[in-house]
């Protein structure tokens, strides 16, 4: 019921992103902030987050030449403008995916996930909109729910509802600013792609979202941020992993952002410490090329600890406007003391044909290598479509 | 003295004469030209002038003949007549003027509006001209008179023509096809198949294969697209796995499997590229062709006759021009095999 509501409002109401995509360092923007009320990016998009999604981002093959850029940017509002109060701005985020697996076998499977089904609140508040308040629902039906999640609301088999994210920020000053509740992790590229090895041997996958307290402190040139957390405290206290992470990133020229990043966290059964390099490259007039290279040592509980190591690499290329070739590219190696190694690479297409749509499609060949066993490289078929309102 | 007399008189009369004809002649020539009937206008003057004797031409007349000229797109000729009024007329101020052009100073010169209207005209001749020819000398020319002419305010439009100019000269540098040289290193990964035989039959293996490259290519194209051929010779090891059918007992199969196999090779690969976003992403297809040869162990009673294999398919590249390097990842699918390829690029 729930998620049919959702989907009809989807239908029917207006405009908001839900996610991140620091590929858009190609367009220039190198800061989280300048487009997202989470300094760190991720969650909903401010009013001019909004206005750049219309007008630079999505395509504009679709619309009519007579619209200007000024009356698109008006329109992306979720009432289809943009209200002079700041203390209401909702919106809505579906994402679904057609996952094909086992192309050129015998075995070819093929369901569709419901990945994202999101209702968000975000108001601004206070002298000079200091204050920030945002809060995500979230539903996953129960065939979309991926492994085991722990959440203390939802019994296997059952549709899952939780807080993807819910904060209160305080801008302190146009550079610093301090949030508190459920928030992702400070780590890392933040790219959407959650089953990416860099978010996946993290543990910062669309489920990671963690309750503590995020300083950030940032000028144009970097940002800088530190994270203390107690662990999802939607999950069972089991599961619950706190600890800090902390994330460092410098402009080293208009096109080039490096960073640093490093979390420490730790539950009743694990131990986990990952550090990372990473760095964002404008090419082109709108291309851009990421790279993340990690290391994460877990130590389970009365064992030994396991050193993985991952590296993230991913080409954005500008076609048109609205329209992007991507070339992802990832190794994992499982543990370091070992020679296994397993390689993913996805070649796919990425069209924003207007505000509020999103279509993209990925062929992901992936190998695994080991010097003890041979398995059959994978192909999978990814279609992805993203609604935001 | 009565002669002398009525011979000066008769000068002076059939001169008045020849003028006024020669008037009548010119205002009938401006009126075509109003009507943009350029060719009667010209017919018009051809009878009051004699084109070929241009010192006798008065600079109104002149300047009408080139203008004519242009708007029947004949613009060498509109060039010679601007040319002849330029020489006839204004070449000390035409002198002056380029002088003060080299130094930037064309401002400073008092530049009269025929003058100047003329430079306007000759810049418009020659930018057709380099439109028709590509030729770049009249992209110069026509560079020089719009200069002048934004330089002194006299036209809105010498800026854009000159924009115009510029960008058609950066696109004619663009299309200019050359060759490229350049070298590579990266990694190649693939999965193939090792048929193993026996007495029993034949059985497929699979093999891991995890191989350094090393190439070098070359490439024949412009700043939109181009071909490109290129090899590299790789090496690296395999492991191999696979279920084998037992060749003294058919009926029943046995495990076979492999580390650290010793394999090298050559990658070949002939294809065509597209350039985007400022010439500094590239996106190609190719058809590669690979030789890979393994030291595969050989059970007794056993033989793999596909130790040493050539292989052909189709590859997809992508890659990023960044400073110095160029970041390439290719995938690529082949009989029976997957090929992933990352590689550095070092371009000449």
């Amino acid at each position: 019921m729930v998620v049919r509501f959702l989907l009809i409002s989807l239908s029917l109401l207006g405009s908001r992103l839900a996610f991140s995509y620091p590929n858009f360092i190609g367009k220039g923007y190198h800061t989280c902030l300048t487009c997202h009320y989470n300094p760190f990016g991720n969650g909903p998009l401010n009013d001019y987050g909004r206005g750049v999604s219309a007008t630079g981002l999505a395509g504009n093959q679709v619309i009519s030449k007579s619209v200007s850029d000024e009356s698109l940017s008006k329109r992306s509002g979720f009432f289809f403008y943009i209200p002079k109060q700041k203390w209401f701005r909702p919106s809505l985020d579906y994402r679904g995916a057609t996952l094909r697996r086992g192309l050129q076998s015998d075995n070819l499977q093929e369901s569709w996930i419901n990945m994202q089904i999101d209702a968000n609140l975000t108001s601004e508040f206070g002298p000079n909109n200091m204050f920030v308040l945002s809060y995500t629902h979230s539903v996953v039906p129960s065939n979309s729910v991926t492994g085991t999640q722990n959440f203390s609301s939802a019994k296997p088999g059952e549709d899952l509802t939780f807080s993807r994210e819910h904060y209160l920020g305080v801008r302190l000053s146009k550079s610093t600013g301090i949030y508190l509740g459920k928030m992702d992790k400070v780590f890392g590229i933040r790219v959407p792609d959650h089953t990416a090895y860099s978010r996946a041997k993290t543990g910062i996958n669309q489920y990671g979202a963690t309750h503590g307290v995020v300083l950030h402190y940032g000028k144009e040139s970097f940002d800088w941020g530190v994270q203390s957390y107690v662990g999802d405290l939607e999950k069972e206290k089991n599961v619950r992993l706190s600890g800090a992470s902390t994330k460092f990133e410098y402009s080293i020229s208009e096109e080039t952002r490096v960073g640093v990043s490093a979390l420490s966290e730790k539950s009743d059964s694990l131990e986990r410490l990952a550090y990372s390099f990473l760095t964002k490259m404008r090419v082109g007039k709108s291309s851009s090329l990421m790279f993340e290279l990690g290391r994460v040592v877990e130590t389970p509980e009365s064992s030994d600890p396991t050193t993985q190591q991952y590296i993230f690499l991913q080409n954005h290329f500008y076609l048109t406007k609205g329209l992007y070739f991507l070339t992802t590219y990832e190794q994992s190696i499982p543990n370091t003391a070992a020679e296994a190694e397993n390689h993913r690479i996805a070649p796919g297409l990425q069209y924003f044909p207007m505000q509020r749509v999103e279509l993209r499609a990925d062929l992901i060949n992936s190998k695994s290598y080991t010097p003890t066993n041979v398995s059959k490289d994978s192909w999978e078929f990814l279609g992805q479509i993203h609604l935001w309102f | 003295m009565v002669l002398r007399v009525l011979i000066i008189f008769m000068f002076f009369i059939s001169a008045e004469s020849f003028a006024k004809r020669n008037n009548k002649g010119f205002k009938r020539a401006q009126s075509y030209y109003k009507k943009k009937q350029y060719s009667l206008s010209l017919k018009a003057l051809r009878r009051s002038y004699n084109f070929k004797y241009t010192k006798r031409i008065p600079a109104s007349a002149l300047y009408l003949i080139a203008l004519n000229y242009q708007k029947l797109n004949n613009h060498k000729r509109s060039l010679y007549y601007f040319n002849r009024l330029l020489k006839n007329v204004y070449l000390k101020k035409h002198i002056r003027v380029l002088r003060a052009l080299k130094k930037d100073e064309v401002d400073e010169v008092d530049i009269p509006k025929t003058l100047a209207s003329a430079y306007f005209y000759m810049g418009q001749s020659h930018y057709a001209i380099f439109v028709q020819t590509e030729n770049i000398a009249a992209a110069d020319r026509a560079k020089k008179y719009f200069t002048i002419c934004d330089e002194i305010d006299f036209n809105d439009k010498c800026s854009s023509f000159l924009e115009n100019i510029n960008e058609k000269l950066a696109y004619n540098q663009k299309k200019k096809k050359s060759f490229e040289f350049f070298v590579y290193a990266g990694r190649l990964i693939f999965q193939d198949r090792i048929t193993i035989e026996s007495s029993a039959g034949s059985d497929d293996l699979i093999a891991n294969n995890n191989t350094v490259c090393y190439g070098a290519g070359i490439r024949r194209g412009n700043a939109f697209s181009g071909l490109i051929l290129n090899g590299c010779i790789f090496s690296g090891t395999a492991t191999i796995k696979g279920i084998v059918t037992d060749k003294d007992n058919p009926a029943t199969t046995r495990d076979y499997k492999q580390s650290g196999v010793p394999i090298g090779g050559l990658l070949m690969e002939a294809g065509y590229y597209r350039l985007l976003d400022n010439e500094k992403t590239r996106l190609g297809l190719s058809l590669p062709v690979i030789y890979r040869s393994g030291l595969y162990t050989q059970p007794t009673g056993y033989t793999i006759p596909n130790a040493k294999n050539i292989n052909f398919g189709i590859m997809g590249t992508a890659s990023l021009i960044l400073p110095y390097l160029e970041l390439e990842t290719k995938l690529g699918h082949m009989k029976n095999s997957n090929y992933l390829m990352l590689n550095g690029i070092f371009t000449f």
